[in-house]
């Protein structure tokens, strides 16, 4: 990417709008692009902090292993999206994982260079606080689902929220890792889904037949 | 090929051990061991079974889904 293509790219991220020209064009100066090809780490858990990263293309995994090696997904992130963010303000590890799930290229941010842009310009503070909120809502959404919840519940809540976004393509692999649980736990309650009339399963889709019963089902 | 056939069992090569499970479990023979790996040889023939995903004893096999309402 060039100079201009870097300015334009972080012009247009809710952190760095409301930066002046000249602000911009320095951060930019500092930035550099690094691109992953599918399943290949970018982070891992308990590296010390370096710097912010900021998703030009592609889709990244935010994830944290279990001792036996289970993965628990926390985000999932596409074009516009950042990580690594937590390190940076508190100059602690990396609490967890990053690793392409396609094609990605990321633009990354220095340490030093994003906490003296945040000191000097307050908006851009404002503006990760207001994205740190968000975040944390969805963790504590995701906590609740983990401790509340079967997984029937959340796999049935899942499917909903899979649905009604138009997600991309997912192994059951993939929802095990989101939903806490294992791949063979997702492939029989996917069984029993379509035997109960819930869902059928038609090659590569999984298409809800039954939404009432399948909210009812996600309470 | 119609949209019903593109997509297709993903194989993880660098979890394949070239075991042959899927391959001998492969119900249409759209499986086989190549070079050492599970390679899909015959993707029309794939009847999306998930026969090797389930048989995979490294989890190399993932077989994608999409979500949607018939609503």
């Amino acid at each position: 990417m060039s100079q201009e293509s870097i300015i334009n790219f972080l012009k247009g991220l809710p952190y760095f709008r409301a930066l002046p020209p000249q602000a911009l064009a320095a951060l930019a100066a500092r930035t550099s692009q690094r691109a992953y090809s599918r399943g290949e780490l970018i982070l891992l858990e308990g590296e010390p902090p370096q710097a912010a990263y900021f998703i030009v293309s592609g889709q990244v995994r935010v994830f944290k292993l279990s001792a036996e090696g289970r993965q628990q997904i926390l985000d999932r992130l596409g074009p516009g999206g950042s990580f690594n963010l937590v390190p940076i303000f508190d100059g602690q590890e990396n609490p967890a994982s990053a690793e392409a799930v396609n094609a990605v290229t990321v633009l990354v941010v220095p340490r030093a260079d994003l906490l003296a842009t945040v000191r000097r310009y307050p908006a851009v503070a404002e503006a990760i606080l207001a994205d740190f909120a968000s975040r944390l809502r969805r963790l504590a959404s995701l906590v609740e689902d983990l401790s509340f919840r079967t997984v029937r519940a959340r796999l049935a809540r899942f499917l909903l929220r899979q649905a009604s976004s138009r997600g991309h393509r997912l192994t059951q692999a993939e929802m095990a890792a989101e939903l806490g649980t294992v791949r063979d736990v997702v492939g029989r309650t996917l069984a029993d889904f379509q035997a109960e009339g819930l869902i059928s399963i038609e090659r590569h889709r999984i298409v809800i037949r039954d939404r009432r019963r399948l909210e009812a089902l996600g309470q | 090929m119609d949209e019903r056939t593109q997509v297709f069992p993903q194989i993880d090569e660098t979890l394949c051990t070239g075991c042959g499970q899927c391959a001998e479990a492969c119900p249409t023979g759209a499986l086989e061991v190549v070079e050492g790996h599970a390679a899909l040889v015959d993707p029309e023939a794939c009847a999306y079974c998930a026969d090797c995903e389930d048989l995979c004893p490294q989890g190399a096999i993932g077989l994608p889904y999409e979500i949607e309402s018939a609503e």
